[in-house]
């Protein structure tokens, strides 16, 4: 019980959520409950009423479809798996359109207003990034310039490609093996695989993956131990325009106050091998010394950006690489519980 | 790749979390209302960094003048180096109000530097204590609202004072007597709020130290180490012959009975008292001495304001409070035990809150702490520090008066008194057996597995008496006749009214608390 009132704590006080919504001021947390209490129902097995909550998720803030493809592979295997599956294929698809009409009833009234609606969540205009976000199009726009390169429509289509096949291994295996655990850890994924790969990405999209790492708190709470800091981190270009540096480092502290309160409520202690531990600490320095670093020395005058370049090529570098073990961690489980039923 | 895969997940100790904790929200409160007293230590870092020793006392560029002894004065020049580095246009005497970002952050890091000398200081008072016994006082300690409320918010150092104080009382328990006078001359020299508490060092240490065949040259150790630290500070300025210009800095008082928002003491009773009566007289066909003037002070000089009862002078205080502090004397001489000599330094400051001049509501802390580190010993100690707890830091919550730190000053004390409530009640339990208290034997038998701590809240016994308990309700209800009740009957009507509600219903607490303190001398 402690473990859980802990786990709740570390979900609750996730510092970049709280950092964004109510520093810079969004309301991200509404959708993201949403999306939670759809993630809640699906793993109960209330899979209506959770399409119906993860309807809802993404009609408040359209960003909750990076969470599509792990929702769409979890409950479609799920239903392949049941009997009469075209049945309950056909349920769910009901439950969805049902959703959609009622929350763009007003907007239906003719194609163009609901066309207008659509040009307005779909910024094809604004190019495939904006700012300094740590996804593959920014960070190699350093050496590629795709803006240049590639228009911008055609562009789109290249962002879609690469994110869906990106999300494809997570989506694929929960169709093939539907589990809670997989379903999480899909849910991480395919965020993640939009985060990188998809058009016009803010950097704040990545609190997106940063919900469903923190609900896998209860049983892997290792990957909360440094990809937290890390979204944190990626979003400081943001947080220092805004002033926010002072208060994030505040609310990290308080994250590093909970998450050994957390790990010691758990009967058996996550370990580490040396390697990791030495990589671990030497990315938090790199990371600390450019936040010092950029106080104290101005940028040279040709790469006024370098400061945030860095810190985003950095960030980059760390999210796929854990992108990639995600995806791997994802298959390998899958492997080792249907060894283990076999 | 080796293997050697190890646990680096050992988990930190127990006061680092709270700590790391505490000095977050520290952090997150720095963009929070900063009072006057903001001003005040920015003008006294400025006059201490850049004029020479003989304008400290006499400079008065600014209103606030330095008004605390020579050693807050070379603290506040200590302080000065590193301000120059963050921002050298706070050092400089003529920028009144002057609160850069860079400003307000180093001014906000430094309080929380002196905050981790409280927790040295309170790490070393308990250091011969059982483990979760010095965890639960160093949650009480460095958790406690009003330290976050005066210090980090409203702007003090009282974490640095407090730390200094707990270490002479360490050292005089512990039986370095010498070491402990010297301490608290230094602390005086500080600030010489913490004279009230001066005459119990005096009799404890008279009465334990200067004893046996040596005992007329042990006083004569003791007083030469006290009037060595005394020299030490006032010293340069005795030289410089300013000695009496300091005394008129340190001793104000032309500054009336009572702060402009009543402490909840004697004297906001006399007051309240005055002032109904002022208004009920005249009515009665009685001529009333008109006077506006100060019942509270402040800036403005002058005292005398009482409208039908008798003026109060300066001196009928300070007589009143050593008379009021005798009894623990008595106590002390009878039997000079560490437990009595901590007990009587509450109850001297406690004596010095309710009867003194120009309290202010901060000086609360002064009892609260020391309660604080009792707490832990006994149950009665515990009830009692719950109670006082409660009222003295709801008595300072009219300090922060910004909406939007409502919230904030609320949570503060409400989650405080939760939790020290839940942990002593726990504490108080788990220990029941050894003190042979018959009525938690049961809860003894209780293992000490969390999951039975609902088990353990039901079959403990209660730390608070019934009365106190319905007293703290009605904190509740001043409280919110303060935030809606009073707008909604009266509205724009006697605008003094809430402020005189919560000084007076907390004063009557006080006095309460106050009793339950002096009974507690008597008890072995």
């Amino acid at each position: 019980k402690a473990e859980q009132a802990w786990a709740l704590a570390v979900i609750l006080l996730q510092p970049a959520s709280i950092i964004i919504d109510h520093g810079h001021f969004q309301y991200n947390c509404i959708s993201l409950a949403l999306a939670t209490a759809a993630v809640g129902a699906v793993v109960r097995g209330w899979d209506v009423v959770g399409s119906v909550l993860y309807c809802m998720a993404f009609n408040h803030k359209h960003m909750a479809l990076y969470y599509a493809p792990a929702f769409f592979g979890h409950l479609f295997g799920k239903c392949l798996q049941r009997r009469r599956p075209v049945l309950q294929v056909l349920r769910l698809g009901v439950a969805v359109v049902g959703t959609c009409a009622v929350c763009w009833w007003p907007f239906l009234s003719s194609w163009e207003v609901a066309a207008q609606v659509l040009h307005r969540l779909v910024p094809l205009a604004r190019g495939v990034f904006e700012d300094h976000v740590a996804n593959f199009w920014c960070v190699s726009s350093v050496v590629i310039k795709w803006k240049q390169l590639i228009a911008t429509s055609s562009m789109a289509t290249v962002a879609l490609v690469c994110t869906v096949a990106a999300c494809l291994p997570a989506m694929v295996q929960q169709i093939r093996a539907p589990s809670t655990n997989g379903f999480l850890l899909a849910l991480v994924n395919s965020s993640l695989g939009f985060y990188l790969f998809a058009f016009q990405v803010h950097e704040k999209n990545i609190l997106l993956a940063a919900l469903p790492v923190t609900l896998l708190a209860l049983t892997e709470p290792e990957l909360l131990r440094w990809f937290i800091p890390l979204v944190t981190f990626s979003m400081t270009p943001l947080l220092r325009r805004e002033g926010l540096l002072i208060a994030t480092g505040a609310l990290l502290l308080l994250f590093a106050a909970m998450y050994p309160m957390l790990i010691a409520s758990r009967a058996s202690e996550p370990s580490f091998t040396r390697p990791q531990v030495v990589a671990g600490w030497t990315s938090f320095f790199v990371a600390v010394s450019v936040l010092v670093v950029q106080e104290v020395v101005e940028p040279p005058a040709r790469y006024p950006y370098l400061y945030s370049t860095v810190i985003v090529a950095f960030s980059f570098v760390h999210i796929a690489a854990f992108a990639a073990y995600g995806n791997w961690r994802q298959w390998t489980m899958a492997c080792s519980s249907r060894s283990k039923s076999e | 790749m080796s293997k050697a895969s190890f646990s680096s997940d050992v988990t930190p100790p127990s006061w680092l979390i709270i700590s790391a904790f505490a000095t977050a929200l520290k952090f997150l409160l720095i963009p929070a209302y900063r009072s006057t007293d903001f001003e005040v230590h920015r003008n006294w870092l400025a006059l201490t960094g850049s004029l020479p020793i003989s304008q400290w006392y006499t400079e008065r560029t600014s209103q606030w003048t330095l008004d605390y002894p020579p050693f807050f004065a070379w603290f506040e020049w200590l302080l000065s180096f590193p301000a120059r580095l963050a921002d050298p246009a706070m050092v400089n005497v003529s920028n009144l109000e002057y609160a850069s970002h860079a400003t307000i952050v180093f001014q906000r890091c430094s309080v929380m530097c002196g905050d981790i000398l409280l927790l040295v200081a309170v790490r070393f008072f308990a250091r011969d204590m059982p483990a979760a016994k010095r965890d639960l006082l160093t949650g009480l300690v460095m958790l406690n609202p009003g330290l976050f409320i005066v210090d980090n918010i409203h702007f003090q150092y009282n974490g640095m004072l407090f730390a200094l104080f707990i270490f002479s009382v360490t050292l005089v328990c512990e039986g370095y007597h010498v070491g402990g006078a010297a301490a608290f001359s230094a602390l005086l020299c500080f600030k010489h709020l913490f004279a009230y508490a001066a005459p119990v060092y005096f009799v404890y240490l008279l009465r334990v130290h200067c004893r046996g065949s040596r005992a007329v040259s042990r006083f004569f150790s003791l007083g030469l180490t006290g009037i060595a630290v005394l020299a030490l500070a006032f010293g340069p300025f005795i030289a410089m012959g300013q000695l009496s210009i300091v005394l008129e800095r340190l001793f104000p008082f032309g500054r009336g009975l009572t702060h402009a928002y009543w402490a909840p003491n004697v004297w906001a009773l006399y007051n309240g008292a005055d002032k109904v009566l002022a208004m009920v007289l005249p009515k009665l066909g009685f001529a009333v001495r008109s006077s506006q003037a100060s019942l509270t002070g402040g800036l403005v000089g002058g005292g005398g304001g009482m409208s039908v009862l008798v003026d109060i002078t300066p001196k009928f205080t300070a007589v009143l409070t050593l008379l009021t502090q005798v009894p623990c004397y008595v106590a002390m001489w009878r039997r000079p035990t560490p437990d009595l000599f901590l007990r009587s330094l509450l109850y001297a400051n406690l004596c010095g809150f309710m009867a003194g001049w120009h309290v202010h509501e901060k000086a609360c802390l002064g009892f609260i702490l020391p309660l604080a580190l009792m707490s832990v010993e006994r149950p009665a100690d515990a009830g009692r520090y719950l109670f006082i707890s409660a009222v003295g830091h709801y008595s300072l919550l009219p300090l922060l008066f910004e909406t939007r730190e409502y919230p904030i000053k609320i949570l503060l004390l409400l989650l405080h008194q939760y939790g020290a409530t839940v942990a002593l009640l726990c504490w108080n339990s788990l220990t029941a057996g050894s003190r042979g208290d018959s009525a938690n034997v049961s809860a003894v038998g209780l293992s000490k597995n969390p999951s039975d701590e609902q088990e353990v809240l039901k079959t403990s016994r209660g730390l608070l008496a019934f009365p106190e308990k319905v007293a703290l309700c009605g904190l509740v209800g001043v409280e919110i006749y303060c935030l809606v009740g009073h707008h909604l009957i009266f509205q724009e009507k006697f605008p003094f009214l809430p402020l005189l509600l919560t000084s007076v219903y907390c004063a009557v607490n006080m006095i309460a608390a106050w009793s339950s303190c002096f009974w507690a001398l008597s008890k072995p």
